[in-house]
């Protein structure tokens, strides 16, 4: 469900230089492969790392479990706010704020029927 | 193997042991407590057992310990803890010693104190004696006083005066009472002699030891005149009834200041006497206390290894005791060096003889815990004790129950507090435990030192997760949220909505956690959040349920129970996946199939359409649809009625074969052991391992007689509550999980009022007067949140998630229906002995 589409985009820096540069646009799934990797070495190798011990089968089983129940955690959030189906509803003081520190949002679509340019959005009032 | 997985494996011995070698074996035996005995003479009573005479002598040397204990707490002497090893239990000959030493002790100990009693008595009189003397010099010097003489008058009138010739003489008597009384004293003494009797009083301003009671007591000292002697019987009558003491005073100056300055030699004395008594005294208890600790533990050693060899059988020979006792198998080995240990010390030549014994009984279920494991384990057995060699859920408690917690309370402030709680109790363990606090409550919180460290780490992991520190979000990675609104539209709307098909959304996700923007939301933080969190609950309690009834494929196989396999197992894996976790997959499709389409924002295109935030159905209406069969009309035609292709027939599919799993699971096992009997009964009763009916133990012993054959309609009916439990509880126990999600939401609520009803205006004040203001206003909120927050929804968290694990989580496996080993131990009596002391 990789959506893989040829954009070009302008970055608006904060100085107003303006450049054009071409970015393939993917819905990023590398988070989920590096926790993934991450919680799955814990999970499958961690066990073998403990040799020694009297309470091996004990840690064991916690890094099992630990792991497993902290990926499934983390998943599930990512998985729930990669496509959201609503935005926040945000007080005008905090939409100017956000667009003072956070700057404007660093994709400009040119297909047709998309219009705004970089200018003039989000500048304070 | 003796893991936590399962209760370990018991077995019932015969111990013979030597009478000469009984005491030290059982020494040893206690030193280790790996051994539980059983009471082999249950209907003697308590008197008129073999050891009732060391019991009597052990409490009677208990008491006088008690005594002394008495004392030395009195006089506030410290007692010294026992450094390093508790001492052995001595052997029967020293017990004699003991006694006497005991003995020796509280007589000399009593002795001390009734001289002291009486050495007080006496200074008590001397002293009221000296008092008298001084005050009375006064009222005398008073009467003596000339230019008083006209009141000498009044008593005869002047007849009388003229009659007699000479003044008259008075009477008195002089002594001492208690403050309180004199009110009373006076007016009595007006009422019994008319008002004929005159009397004088003073007080004592020092207070004065009564000698029995210790108490300071204010007293006063009076003086009677009165004449003839009618009255002086009747004012000495009245002094008895008010327990005034009397003492004689001579009438002459001169008298009485000889008497005054025998009085004070005396009282000099008697304190050098008193103060050698006491300082005896304080010797002779600073000398027992030393040891005090030392015997309590010798001397309790002693009674319980005469209360166990009470439970002993005297065998025909009269030379040997029998014991039985439930021993874990795994320790056969040490239990036999002790024994032997044990005859050796008491130089007997006849070793010990352990020997197994075959039995039908259930075994006590004992799992070997340490410091770490034994909180949690206890945890479980509060519920109920497994079932003997059953699958112990305490390890995965250790992981589960510190995260459903953390989901509860997930904070990543609060989570912080509770670490460190939990850090510093378990960091200064030893010196905590060596200071054996009285509170109750601080040793429950410290007995869950490591389940609160555990929790409050989990928190914090769950904290940044939610993104909530203290009702606030970090900004870690950048938002994936922008404002594209211009100045212009927020001037003329107070609230706008960020649209995530736009460029309001970067198109890709906070990489951990929840968004930080949404903290900052106004109305629909909690819509969204909402719909997530009762999402990952139903999702963790699905999880947690499968693996709960995994759980019980593994005692079905342990306890041979291969039918249970096949008519209990899969079934009812079969009925919880193809409902809830297919309910749970629907959830995962749901949030990776709808949504924006980069770079086709805002399009029509009916393809786009169709994935979009509009076309996203509701997984529970889905849900409800699929379980009755029900195709609802399609109210937006833009959009497709189904989330995937084939999705109708699949869901048919599940909800036919999950309907199907009931009857099995109603009938099956049932059926099986119908035909089980009715083989059994064709056979003429010889035995056969019941396969389908609660096979043995493996390992155990096959009984040599079988099990009666249950009632088949006893078996119906207990296969019908098992399966209505089931069926039913797979829907009640999933929607309980939503505690999850309703607990986090009223934490996160909490944590925002207390933000911004406290510290944020504290924070928002001016000037120096606003430093003084948020120092006062940053009190509050801590106190808040600590108490509030930290201990009340912890305590509420904690609750909650105890009853997922008892209810939700064990009922898919757990029989519960053992009961504990206690086994024979020096270090669980002497600690249940110094609780009950306190």
């Amino acid at each position: 469900m990789a959506f893989v589409t040829e954009l070009p985009y302008r970055v608006a820096l904060s100085d107003g230089d303006v450049h054009k540069e071409k970015q393939t646009w993917e819905t990023n799934y590398t988070p989920i492969y590096v926790m993934t990797t991450i919680f799955a070495i814990i999970f499958f190798i961690g066990p073998f790392a403990i040799k020694k011990g009297e309470n091996k089968w004990i840690i064991k089983t916690c890094m099992m479990l630990a792991s497993f129940f902290l990926w499934l955690f983390w998943v599930t959030v990512y998985i729930a706010g990669m496509n959201p189906l609503v935005g926040p509803q945000l007080r005008n003081t905090t939409l100017a704020w956000m667009a003072h520190t956070w700057g404007e949002s660093a994709l400009v679509t040119k297909t047709s029927g998309d219009t705004s340019s970089s200018g003039d959005t989000g500048s304070d009032g | 193997m003796g893991s936590l997985f399962r209760s370990e494996e018991m077995t019932l011995c015969q111990l013979f042991l030597q009478s000469e070698a009984a005491y030290a074996c059982v020494s040893e035996l206690g030193e280790l407590g790996l051994v539980q005995f059983r009471d082999l003479n249950p209907d003697v009573n308590a008197f008129q057992r073999k050891f009732v005479n060391e019991v009597r002598r052990c409490d009677e040397m208990e008491r006088k310990l008690r005594y002394l204990e008495k004392e030395i707490r009195r006089d506030g002497i410290p007692m010294l803890e026992i450094p390093g090893e508790c001492p052995e239990a001595p052997q029967p000959r020293e017990m004699i010693d003991l006694e006497a030493t005991f003995e020796k002790l509280e007589n000399e100990l009593r002795e001390v104190n009734q001289n002291a009693e009486a050495l007080k008595r006496n200074y008590l009189e001397l002293t009221e004696l000296k008092h008298i003397l001084r005050k009375t010099q006064v009222f005398f010097d008073e009467m003596a006083d000339p230019s008083r003489e006209e009141e000498q008058v009044t008593l005869l009138g002047e007849e009388g005066l003229m009659a007699g010739g000479q003044a008259l003489k008075l009477g008195f008597v002089a002594g001492v009472i208690l403050r309180e009384r004199i009110p009373a004293f006076e007016r009595m003494l007006w009422r019994a002699c008319r008002g004929n009797v005159f009397l004088r009083q003073a007080e004592i301003d020092t207070p004065l030891e009564d000698p029995s009671s210790s108490d300071q007591v204010y007293k006063s000292v009076f003086i009677i005149f009165f004449q003839g002697d009618q009255l002086k019987t009747r004012v000495k009558k009245i002094c008895e009834g008010f327990r005034a003491t009397l003492y004689p005073c001579p009438e002459s100056p001169a008298d009485r200041r000889e008497m005054a300055m025998g009085v004070m030699t005396r009282i000099e004395d008697l304190n050098t006497v008193l103060g050698q008594t006491q300082d005896h005294r304080h010797r002779v208890l600073v000398a027992a206390a030393k040891n005090i600790k030392n015997w309590f533990v010798k001397v309790r050693k002693i009674k319980a290894i005469y209360h166990t060899l009470n439970l002993f059988n005297l065998d025909v020979t009269q030379k040997c005791l029998i014991a039985e006792c439930w021993v874990p198998a795994l320790d056969m080995e040490t239990i036999q060096l002790a024994l032997r240990r044990g005859t050796e010390r008491s130089g007997s030549s006849v070793p010990p003889i352990l020997n197994r014994m075959e039995t039908i009984e259930d075994p006590p279920t004992y799992n070997r815990t340490n410091k770490f494991t034994s909180a949690f384990q206890h945890l479980i057995y509060a519920y109920g004790v497994a079932t003997y060699r059953e699958v112990n859920p305490a390890p995965y408690t250790v992981i589960t129950f510190p995260f459903l917690f953390a989901v509860m309370f997930g904070d990543l402030g609060h989570g912080a507090i509770m670490a460190a709680f939990g850090f510093w109790m378990c960091y200064k363990e030893k010196p905590l435990q060596a200071k054996k606090i009285d509170s109750e409550i601080w040793n429950i919180f410290f007995g869950g030192r490591y389940i609160i460290l555990l929790m409050g780490l989990f928190s914090m992991y769950t904290g940044l997760i939610y993104n909530d520190i203290f009702s606030k979000s970090l900004n870690i990675f950048g938002s994936s949220w922008r404002n594209n609104y211009d100045g212009s539209t927020l001037q003329s709307n107070q609230l706008l909505q960020l649209n995530p098909d736009s460029k309001d959304y970067l198109q890709y996700p906070y990489p951990f956690g929840i968004d930080p923007v949404w903290q900052l939301a106004e109305a629909n933080k909690i819509i969204f959040m909402n719909g997530y969190k009762m999402k990952i609950s139903i999702i963790i309690g699905v999880f947690h349920m499968l693996f709960g009834v995994c759980l019980s494929l593994w005692n079905h196989l342990y306890f041979k129970r291969r039918i249970s396999i096949y008519v209990e197992f899969i079934p009812q894996i079969l009925f919880l996946s193809l409902l809830f976790f297919y309910m749970v997959l629907l959830m995962f499709i749901k949030w990776t199939t709808y949504g924006a389409t980069p770079g086709h924002f805002g399009s029509q295109d009916p393809e786009i359409v169709k994935t979009s935030a509009f076309c996203a159905p509701s997984i529970l209406i889905t849900f409800i649809n699929m379980m009755l069969f029900k195709h609802d009309k399609n109210t937006r035609p833009q959009c497709d009625d189904f989330m995937f292709s084939g999705q109708m027939f699949i869901q048919k599919l599940f909800v036919i074969v999950a309907l199907l799993c009931v009857p099995i699971m109603l009938f099956g096992k049932p059926y099986f052991i119908m035909r089980e009997q009715k083989q059994r009964a064709r056979q003429g009763h010889q035995p056969v391992e019941g396969n389908a009916e609660n096979g043995t133990a493996g390992g155990a012993p096959v009984p040599a007689s079988g099990h009666h054959d249950e009632e088949i309609t006893e078996v119906f009916i207990h296969q019908a509550i098992h399966t209505i439990e089931f069926v039913l509880g797979s829907v009640s126990h999933t929607a309980s999980y939503l505690r999850l999600w309703a607990l986090s939401l009223a934490h996160a609520q909490l944590a925002e009022v207390a933000w911004n009803m406290l510290l944020r205006k504290g924070l928002m004040s001016n000037d120096y007067q606003g430093g003084i203001f948020l120092y006062v206003v940053f009190a509050g909120w801590a106190a808040i949140s600590v108490s509030i927050l930290v201990l009340m929804e912890g305590l509420s968290a904690f609750l909650h998630t105890l009853r997922l694990h008892w209810v939700e989580f064990q009922s898919k496996f757990y029989g519960g229906e053992g009961y504990l080993f206690q086994p024979f131990s020096f270090e669980i009596i002497l600690d249940s002995a110094g609780q009950a002391e306190e």
